[in-house]
């Protein structure tokens, strides 16, 4: 009888053991990159690089702070979709996963650095980095490359180079 | 009677470890090669005076990238004639920039895996694919990353052109 249950323990093992990490999927998300920031016309233009062919990928989560070492300890707030849906992305509308690389863009016209709405302030730095998303597994890639400038309405296209 | 129920025992039991095993997910040991594709490529000519005389120009290429894979060994710049020929992956009408002073490097830029946070790679482009001079006409240009462990290459960059004259 006792090698009855030592058999059972060692298929307690063989059950435990069996690496049930196995069933997950691989759930990486390519980063976006080459993200650069502009001001024209007084507002805050975001250009970046994204190629997500990942058939989980839902669009891009943008965000912001004052510096970039705030961005950096993940003080960065993200920003809110023109539809102000808290389950989607700031980018998700015909955003499609892609197979080659494509260059999307965001204006931003309002602060949104204390997660509420108001005027962009004269002198204040805005800095931003994006990530891609999944709504599915709710996971983001790495962050993109960090780029921002020191806001002002006295020239019509300045950058934070 | 109790001799046969335990023979019976173990042998239910070895059938089982035996289906346990064979569905333990080989798969778990084969690794699935996904390189972070490099991107925001730029080209651009540069001329700088090398010794106060002679003027030198260059192409000059910038991109941005983040490769934390452990196999991760470096970027291959890819050159063509055409944006067709470039992007027509069936045929070998596109050419590899080769190393600047390696030509028997497998790929045009060395570098190791880097996890920080995104880095703009630059790279100064005075010859052609060939190592022959760079000639007055026009390049177009994309770049994948590359492991030499498993020889695969990321998906390739965003496309990119300049006129060199």
């Amino acid at each position: 009888m006792k090698k009855i249950y030592f058999v059972l323990i060692a298929l307690m093992f063989a059950f435990s053991g069996c690496g049930i990490e196995g069933f997950e999927p691989i759930v990486d998300l390519k980063p976006p990159l080459g993200l650069e920031v502009k001001i024209i016309d007084s507002e805050i233009y975001l250009q970046f690089w994204g190629l997500n062919d990942e058939e989980f990928f839902s669009g891009y989560n943008i965000y912001v702070a004052e510096s970039a070492e705030d961005l950096r300890v993940q003080k960065g707030v993200k920003y809110p979709n023109a539809d102000h849906r808290e389950d989607k992305p700031t980018l998700w509308k015909n955003i499609r996963p892609v197979k080659v690389a494509k260059l999307y863009s965001f204006t931003v016209t309002e602060d949104y650095l204390d997660g509420e709405s108001r005027n962009l302030i004269e002198g204040k730095g805005y800095n931003f980095y994006v990530k891609a998303y999944s709504e599915q597994y709710m996971i983001s890639s790495p962050p993109s490359n960090i780029d921002g400038v020191n806001y002002t309405t006295s020239t019509s296209e300045t950058n934070g180079d | 009677m109790r001799y046969l129920f335990s023979r019976l025992i173990y042998f239910f039991c070895a059938v089982l470890m035996l289906f346990m095993l064979s569905a333990c997910d080989i798969e778990d040991y084969s690794i699935e090669i996904v390189l972070n594709p490099p991107l925001g490529l730029k080209a651009s000519v540069s001329n700088v005076v090398v010794d106060g005389i002679t003027n030198e120009s260059f192409i000059f290429l910038n991109f941005w990238a983040y490769n934390d894979e452990h196999y991760f060994n470096g970027y291959r710049i890819y050159t063509a004639d055409t944006l067709s020929d470039l992007t027509n992956e069936n045929t070998n009408s596109y050419r590899m920039v080769l190393h600047p002073t390696d030509s028997n490097s497998l790929v045009t830029i060395q570098k190791t895996p880097f996890t920080r946070e995104p880095e703009e790679i630059r790279f100064n482009m005075k010859k052609d694919a060939d190592w022959s001079p760079l000639q007055n006409k026009e390049y177009f240009f994309h770049v994948k990353s590359y492991s030499r462990e498993y020889n695969a290459e990321s998906l390739p960059s965003n496309f990119t052109n300049v006129v060199f004259e």
